[in-house]
Parts: structure tokens; C-alpha cells; sequence
């Protein structure tokens, strides 16, 4: 993990020069109130609501969720890959380096989203093309967006392959995307997102699909480039171990909204939301064996029926009739720690 | 998930619920004229294993390592190339398809896809009743496909639902449901949890196991999630490349690993990088590369490719499994960690 201190001292030697704006030169993304909705024939459902997070040069910020909990399209909103229709923005700014990305002509923000935002998807097989090589598609960026030769950019490839451990790098970019592993494809998206060198990378369940060998391997090459480079991530995850070992800070999402933001050794050790502290109890440990576990009733809201109050409230056992007449307040129960829950002091004094 | 083996597991006398002798299943990829050009690809290789009645077996591994054929070789749908599997004592190829699927079911991964979106809840669950017609005839019928379902946690207004008017968690108990259906004695759970949401997957692992007490079930449990294969097994079986290479009681496999790959495997596992104290503990080695193409698996240990304690003589040899522990811990390695007190990472 990175603290604090380690951060701050990398600030002195890589700030960048746009910082005369007195903004933190660390501050990679805010985004502020983000609210995404989905249209469909005269429905207007929220997917994502009021949703405000930072992420910093060098730091990894996981965005945690079950599925529809609104991660994804947290995600997706962020780099501008939304699929409008049926979604769209409806509220909320995301300041990439000072520029809100929302305002920003779409033309520069194309170039933003493409040069200092990298993404990696979760289902590489369908990510890549299948009918060019891998060489050629990591090439043509190369070519197209810094005007490279083709014998450069092929260079370049190889060189990236390299970086992300592919064995064999140079005889492998003739091979079309089938032709690898899950583990390997995963590495070619790595190295695709990584290419033209982003401060932010928005990694989208990277490694849910595989093998839990590979997943560690993977995990630890991106972490180690994260480290490298400065380079923010977003990781966009249901995987509370991975988040346990790889993230600084927690963004916890349910119902489209975030429930609670803290550190990550906070969240697993002393969170301040009802769901935050159930997740943790469902989940069997390898210490503790035939134990019976938790159980969070019920399933996670349809987003089409969430009602006016707190969305776990249904499934809590802390619930009072005052959770479902209204949003809970953000509250902070620690510095750079929040949780939406009214008895939020309760739940961490629990702890 | 029960600790002590239920009632029927110590009658004295009663055969296993499921047993493996030496099974072994070659599949021939991309069929040559030429017998001489046919590639055999070992997808089990040898494969020995008891699950006592009531009891749970735990098989891990990587993907391609063989633990679905086995699942499929158990429910006869796949016959072995050679070796034994007994059901309940008798051999599976000499029994019939019908008395098969009364005594061994199976819960399937994925509850979107395995449930047809064209029945009724009623209609996937009765179909059990339609292929056993002894269990149950005319009206009773559906009485009892309601007491199924509530067997499982739902409610009989869901009788006329389809598939996708279901959340995942309902879904999977459908599965289960249609499973125990037909009175089965063992169940093959193939990643029962690991499509749904994790704030559902305790509720159906919580219900498998309050399932097993009461209905004296044997499961053969396959997961890559080795934290629940942990929760719920008795027994571990730890699989690579189509053989057992670490198998014992599901608390000394995890406590005290003997094979460098269960080692490996178990040091993959997402941890927390803090310990209770708050401080960093150090990352365990991670497993080198990945799992060798099955058609040209590395000579002697299959695992020698990447295992950091290989030598000369594991390229030469094939390990023969081998005793290590009490309670029946064998492991195949010819430098298996024998005494290890140190505590397995702790798991977030």
C-alpha cells in the first residue's frame, strides 16, 4: 500500500507542469455527483447516482460492487464510453486534470480518453479483434495516434509485450487474439491500455474470468506498472480479496450509490456501513472452517423499483422506519472515511 | 456443513457413495486418418477417490485440469477409458440410466443458462416426476414439487414464474431444487456459487449445507474458490493436469499443504496486506506460468514446469502418490513439505 508519506514524496519530483492553477498536482480525476440513467421507451431509470470520488497520480482506487450496483457505468461514464442511447450523463462533473471531460468538445475529449486514459475490459476475447493480429492492433495505435512507421510501431509492440511477460514477445505478435490464453489475453489488453503511456488507467474486472494463479499474476504485473509509471487506477471489481490486497482507497457502490469511501485497511477493519461490515461476514474465511456463515437476506434491488430511501435498508438489520423516507447523509465517522448510514458512529463503534 | 460424518456415513458396512478407481479419460482432439498422427489428451489421468456417505469432497484446480470431466465421468456422462467408479458399490457401467439419476444429481454452474426460459418453475422442477413417475403420480405431483421448493427457501407463488422473473440467488435454488428432485443420495455441485453475487452466495452455500444435514447427502464439490471449497469439504482433492496431486482432510490439506502446488495455489489467494496489527506482511511466491498445453505435458511430475523445487529428478520420474499425514494425506511430489507447522496467509 502506499502511504501517505511515500506519496507526498513522489510529488516533489513528478509534478507536472500544469499545476499553476494551484490545483493539487497529485489530483488525477474528482468526480463530482455523477449520476448516469438509462432511457428506454418513456422509462427513465437511475443507474448511477450522486456518485463523487478522487484519484490520485500512483494510487489505486477500487470501485467495489456487486453486479447492478452501478460500477460499471461508473466506469464507463469516466471515460466517455457510455452506450448513449439508452445511457446518459444526467448530472455530475469528472475533472480529469482541471478539464471537466462532460463539457469537453467531443473531439478533445476523444483525445483525452484515448491518450492519458487507458481502459482494460473484463472479456478480452471480445475486446480484441479477431481478425487482425495482436502485433497489428497494438501497433496501430502507435501509427495512428503518434504518427509512427510501421517497423516502429511494430518495435514498440514487442517492447510492450515484453513489459507486460509475455514470453516470446517478437514471434507472438503475428498471432490473432484466439491464439492466446485468457491469462495472456488479459496481458495484451495491459498492454494496449498502457501504450501511449496514460495517468489513469480504468480497469474494469480484470481478472474475474480467470484462473486464481493468473488472476495473482496479473494483479501483480498491473500493480507493479501502477507503481512504475505514477499511474492511477480505477479498478472496477466484485472481488473483496483482490480489493483486500491491491487497493489504497475503497469507493463501496450498492444501488447505484456509494455507500462507503474509505481506506481499504478501513473498510476491512473497521467499517462504518451495515453492508460493508455483512459483505465481510458473508464471506467464508480460509481461518475459520465450518462455521456457518452470515447471511444478508434477500438480493441486491432491482434498479427499477429502488425506493426513496437508503436502497439496503430492506436487507439491514439496523433498519428504522426513518431509513426508508430518505437518503441517508454522507457522514464522516474518521478523517478520508464516509459512510451513508444514519448510525454509521454506531456501526464502526461496533467494530 | 456438517463437521462429523452423519449417521448413514458410520453404518458399518455401507459402501461409499462414490468411489474412483485408477479413472482415466483420453479424448482424441482433432481426429487424424492416421493413427500414428492422433494426439491423446489426458483429461484424467489416473484418478482415485473415496467420498463417504454424507460426507463432502472438495475438488480444486485450475481450469483445463480435468475436475469437470470427472464431475461429468461420475454422473455418467462421459465413460471412462479405463478405471472403475462405483456407485453406491455397484459399477456405474453396469447400472442402469434410471437407478443412475436416482442416486446422483447435479447442481450446475451458471442458473441463467441452465434453466430453460420456456418452463415454468413448476414445469423444471416436475420434470424429475415425469422422468421418475414411481416417486409421485397425478395430483400429488405438485404438492410435492411445492414441498421441493420449500425445501429450498421459496414460497409456492413462485409455481408459475419463469426463469427470468427469478433474481440469481432464486435461480440456483430452482437448480437445487430440481436436483434433490428425484431423491438423490449425492450431488454434484459444479461452482454452485460463483455466478451470484457475493452478498447471495452465503445464503446457498448456508443452504447446501443445512440440505446435506438433513437429507444425509454426499457431495462432490468443484470450485476454484478455495475458501469455500475449504468451508464446505471434508475431504479435499487438489487436481493438476487430469491427477490428484495432494488429497486429505480439507483442514490439514489447507494447514499443512505437502505439495508445492496446493502451496502455490493456496499463496494466490487475494490476501490482505495487513495483519491484525495493521502492519505489511510480506506477499508468498506466487505460481510461475501457466498451466502447460495437455497435449504435450511435461515429462515425469506434470507440475515441474513450474514449481520452484524441480529437479533432475522430477523431469525423470512420475511421482506416485504418497503418505504424509494422518487421516489418509497423500500427495504425489518427490519433495513434498512434510512438516510444516507454519500457519497457511491469513484470507481477508
Amino acid at each position: 500500500m502506499h502511504t501517505q508519506d511515500t506519496t507526498g514524496r513522489r510529488a516533489g519530483s513528478t509534478a507536472p507542469a500544469a499545476s499553476t492553477d494551484g490545483r493539487d498536482p497529485q489530483e488525477l480525476l474528482s468526480v463530482r455527483s455523477l449520476g448516469v440513467e438509462i432511457r428506454t421507451g418513456g422509462e427513465t431509470i437511475d443507474i448511477v447516482r450522486d456518485v463523487s470520488f478522487d484519484v490520485r497520480r500512483g494510487e489505486t482506487v477500487a470501485i467495489l460492487g456487486e453486479s447492478g450496483s452501478g460500477k460499471t457505468m461508473t466506469g464507463h461514464a469516466v471515460m466517455g464510453i457510455l452506450d448513449t442511447p439508452p445511457a446518459y450523463v444526467s448530472a455530475g462533473s469528472v475533472l480529469f486534470q482541471g478539464r471537466d471531460l462532460l463539457t469537453l468538445p467531443r473531439r478533445e475529449r476523444r483525445e483525452v480518453c484515448g491518450r492519458n486514459i487507458g481502459m482494460v475490459f473484463q472479456d478480452s476475447l471480445s475486446a480484441l479483434n479477431p481478425v487482425f493480429s495482436v502485433g497489428f492492433q497494438i501497433a496501430e495505435l502507435f501509427r495512428k495516434r503518434q504518427g509512427a512507421s510501421r517497423r516502429k510501431a511494430d518495435a514498440k509492440a514487442a517492447e510492450l509485450l515484453d513489459l507486460v511477460e509475455i514470453p516470446n514477445a517478437r514471434r507472438r505478435l503475428r498471432d490473432y487474439p484466439h491464439q492466446f490464453s485468457g491469462g495472456m489475453r488479459q496481458r495484451v489488453m495491459i498492454a494496449m491500455a498502457i501504450a501511449l503511456e496514460p495517468d489513469l488507467l480504468i480497469a474494469d474486472e480484470p481478472t474475474t474470468a480467470l484462473d486464481v494463479t493468473i488472476q495473482a499474476q496479473i494483479m501483480d504485473m498491473l500493480a507493479r506498472l501502477c507503481d512504475e509509471r505514477q499511474m492511477g487506477l480505477i479498478l472496477i471489481t466484485h472481488d473483496l480479496g483482490v480489493v483486500s490486497e491491491f487497493a489504497d482507497r475503497i469507493i463501496l457502490m450498492y444501488a447505484g450509490r456509494v455507500v462507503e469511501s474509505s481506506s481499504a485497511a478501513a473498510l476491512f477493519t473497521a467499517s462504518a456501513h451495515p453492508y460493508s461490515r455483512a459483505l465481510l461476514e458473508s464471506v467464508p474465511k480460509l481461518a475459520d472452517q465450518h462455521s456457518g456463515l452470515k447471511v444478508i437476506p434477500g438480493s441486491p434491488p432491482d434498479p427499477r423499483d429502488v425506493g426513496p430511501g437508503c436502497s439496503f435498508a430492506p436487507r439491514c438489520s439496523h433498519a428504522v422506519p426513518a431509513c426508508l423516507a430518505g437518503v441517508p447523509p454522507t457522514l464522516q465517522v474518521a478523517p478520508d472515511h464516509l459512510s451513508a448510514c444514519l448510525f454509521a458512529e454506531e456501526v464502526v463503534a461496533h467494530a | 456443513m456438517p463437521e462429523q460424518p452423519t449417521s448413514t456415513a458410520a453404518a458399518p458396512g455401507g459402501e461409499p457413495a462414490l468411489e474412483a478407481r485408477d479413472v482415466v479419460k483420453h479424448f482424441h482432439p482433432g481426429r487424424s486418418l492416421f493413427p500414428s498422427r492422433r494426439q491423446t489428451l489426458r483429461a484424467v489421468d489416473g484418478i482415485s477417490f473415496t467420498l463417504e456417505r454424507g460426507q463432502t469432497l472438495g475438488i480444486v484446480g485450475e481450469s483445463g485440469c480435468g475436475k469437470s470431466t470427472l464431475a461429468r465421468m461420475a454422473l455418467g456422462l462421459e465413460t471412462p477409458t479405463a478405471g472403475e467408479i462405483r456407485l453406491q458399490g455397484r459399477e456405474l457401467s453396469s447400472v442402469s440410466r434410471y437407478w443412475r439419476s436416482s442416486v446422483i444429481q447435479l447442481v450446475m454452474q451458471d442458473p441463467y443458462s441452465s434453466l430453460n426460459p420456456r418452463m415454468t418453475i413448476y414445469d423444471i422442477v416436475a420434470e424429475a416426476f415425469v422422468a421418475h413417475p414411481e416417486l409421485v403420480q397425478g395430483a400429488r405431483r405438485r404438492d410435492l414439487v411445492v414441498e421441493m421448493l420449500s425445501l429450498v427457501g421459496l414460497g409456492a407463488h413462485h409455481l408459475n414464474k419463469f426463469p427470468h422473473q427469478l433474481s440469481g440467488g432464486q435461480r440456483q435454488r430452482v437448480g437445487i431444487a430440481r436436483a434433490l428432485a428425484p431423491k438423490p443420495s449425492i450431488v454434484v455441485c459444479d461452482e454452485p456459487v460463483s455466478a451470484l453475487d457475493v452478498s447471495v452466495q452465503a445464503q446457498v452455500i448456508n443452504l447446501l449445507g443445512s440440505l446435506q444435514d438433513e437429507l444425509a447427502l454426499s457431495y462432490l464439490f468443484i470450485s476454484h474458490d478455495l475458501s469455500i471449497v475449504r468451508h464446505v469439504s471434508d475431504r479435499i482433492a487438489v487436481i493438476y493436469l487430469g491427477r490428484i496431486v495432494e488429497e486429505g482432510p480439507a483442514e490439514v490439506v489447507y494447514n499443512a499443504p505437502a505439495h508445492p502446488y496446493t502451496q502455490a495455489l493456496l499463496a494466490s489467494i487475494a490476501t490482505t496486506r495487513l495483519d491484525a496489527d495493521g502492519a505489511e506482511v510480506a506477499k508468498p511466491a506466487r505460481i510461475r506460468g501457466e498451466l502447460p498445453d495437455p497435449l504435450k505435458p511435461p515429462s515425469g511430475c506434470p507440475f515441474r514446469s513450474r514449481c520452484f523445487k524441480a529437479r533432475d529428478r522430477c523431469a525423470a520420474e512420475v511421482p506416485l502418490p504418497q503418505p504424509v499425514g494422518p487421516d489418509g494425506h497423500l500427495t504425489r511430489c518427490h519433495f513434498p513439505t512434510v512438516e510444516d507447522s507454519s500457519p497457511t496467509a491469513a484470507v481477508a
